[in-house]
């Protein structure tokens, strides 16, 4: 089973909630685009490790390297809202990559 | 090839031969340098003090005692003043929080009153403004830094020091961003006591740093315990630097500064190219369109910016992952200066650098942020 693990990483700001994910897969731009189905979606291609970065209409970012396994996920606040409802879109983006 | 530019954190690399001197350190015969007598060879601390006393130019190397860093100098020299009732401290907003933090637990436990001075927008201490505050509240203790660890501007230390001492104020310097790359004297500047760490422009390891204690200055230790003499006694010795000093010394760590101290000395940082690289670096960061502080001189080499169109954080985070340049972003542990700045309230981007970042580091530097900048348009 596709899995992930998070952790929470700091800033400078109290109020931050931020956490990384780890992934099995490399989030490739398909992967990138189904994460993005609710949001908006920026790719920075030119870049020498082209970068993306998605922003859902709650608030919440995504952001990270293409085609890496990590990524970083900042929630609008310190409510656990958005965190279940970015890590219920992961889980089934993770599920559909497995059926794949 | 990873480009380092976050040298006001912690400076990167090191003075060749430090490595090699903790590790020897670690792995050499352990000594007891208060009781090896005239055996200077040994005397690890010793010898490190020595060579800090020269660049303080200082008469007293046993006023300089180790700590682990700045912060825990700052500390020792907070929590060790007598305060008098009523006592006030005047500081600035420039301040990083080793000095605010610890002057803010002091109020919360009504020790001190504070007051804060403002500083221009390039973050340096206003004279006026520090002079007017210290004749208004008659502080105990004026407590600043000689270098903003944000923007880089260099506060004149003699001018604020002589306007607090001729007001019956002790003064207590943070040199953190300064020792190193500027002169700190503080037996020819008067100054009470300056805190200082190892591994940012002294090129040390971290886990080193210290306080210099004035030969007036009469501090409580903040932290007791055993100091390998004087053991028959309950109390700390009173004799510097054993009284602040218990506990076992890092001196592996230690022997790393002295290497440190023993190359700087030997190959002095060459100010005019150091500058030079950082004004070309403004120049390229400016016609790259980032939004910088701009800072006159006297100045470390320190640049903060903003870029228009992207977070702050994510400049740092996509200048490291995808450009594979480390900076620092953020409030930069200094988060009473951002009033004062034309700066949003995530800070800045924080470029640092050091006397071994070479051109090339410095032109690829420019390119990523106009890169950055040109694909936000």
């Amino acid at each position: 089973m596709l899995h992930y693990e998070s952790k929470k990483v700091e800033n400078c700001f109290s109020g931050a909630n931020v956490y990384e994910y780890r992934l099995d897969i490399r989030l490739d731009e398909e992967y990138i685009e189904s994460l993005g189905l609710t949001g908006e979606i920026h790719y920075y291609r030119k870049f020498p490790r082209p970068f993306f970065q998605v922003t859902f209409t709650d608030g919440t970012q995504v952001k990270g390297i293409i085609n890496a396994t990590i990524i970083k996920v900042v929630f609008p606040d310190m409510s656990i809202e958005p965190q279940q409802k970015f890590e219920k879109l992961l889980a089934a983006m993770l599920q559909k990559k497995l059926c794949r | 090839m990873t480009i380092y530019l976050n040298n006001a954190a912690t400076a990167w690399p090191k003075a060749p031969g430090v490595g090699n001197a903790v590790g020897r350190g670690i792995d050499c015969l352990p000594h007891h340098a208060g009781r090896s007598g005239f055996n200077e060879g040994q005397d690890v601390p010793g010898k490190c003090r020595s060579l800090l006393a020269e660049l303080l130019a200082s008469r007293h190397p046993d006023r300089i005692i180790f700590c682990p860093n700045a912060t825990q100098a700052l500390n020792i020299a907070l929590h060790g003043m007598n305060w008098h009732p009523n006592a006030v401290v005047v500081t600035s907003a420039a301040e990083h929080n080793s000095v605010l933090r610890p002057l803010h637990f002091l109020v919360q436990h009504q020790k001190i009153t504070i007051h804060v001075v403002a500083v221009d927008g390039q973050g340096r201490i206003l004279p006026e403004a520090w002079e007017s505050a210290i004749r208004k509240y008659h502080p105990q203790l004026a407590v600043f830094t000689h270098a903003s660890n944000v923007t880089g501007a260099v506060n004149d230390a003699v001018l604020l020091g002589r306007i607090a001492r001729e007001a019956g104020a002790m003064t207590l310097l943070d040199a953190s961003q300064s020792l190193g790359i500027l002169p700190v004297f503080p037996e020819i500047w008067g100054m009470d006591m300056v805190a200082f760490t190892g591994h940012k422009y002294l090129l040390g390891p971290p886990g080193t740093g210290g306080l210099y204690i004035g030969p007036s200055i009469v501090l409580d230790p903040v932290w007791v315990g055993g100091t390998g003499v004087q053991s028959d006694l309950e109390d700390m010795p009173l004799q510097l630097p054993t009284r602040f000093e218990a506990g076992t010394p890092n001196d592996p760590a230690i022997l790393g500064l002295s290497t440190a101290l023993e190359w700087t000395r030997a190959n002095p940082v060459d100010s005019i190219a150091l500058m030079d690289k950082l004004n070309e670096l403004e120049r390229g960061l400016i016609a790259a369109g980032a939004k910088l502080i701009k800072v006159g001189a006297p100045r470390t080499p320190v640049i903060s910016f903003t870029l228009p169109g992207w977070d702050v954080e994510d400049v740092g985070e996509v200048l490291y992952k995808s450009f594979d340049i480390v900076c620092r972003t953020g409030l930069h542990c200094a988060p009473r200066i951002y009033p004062h700045l034309e700066t949003g309230p995530h800070g800045t981007i924080r470029l640092s650098l050091s006397r071994f970042t070479v051109q090339e580091e410095i032109d690829a530097c420019i390119q990523a942020v106009g890169e950055m900048q040109h694909a936000s348009l």
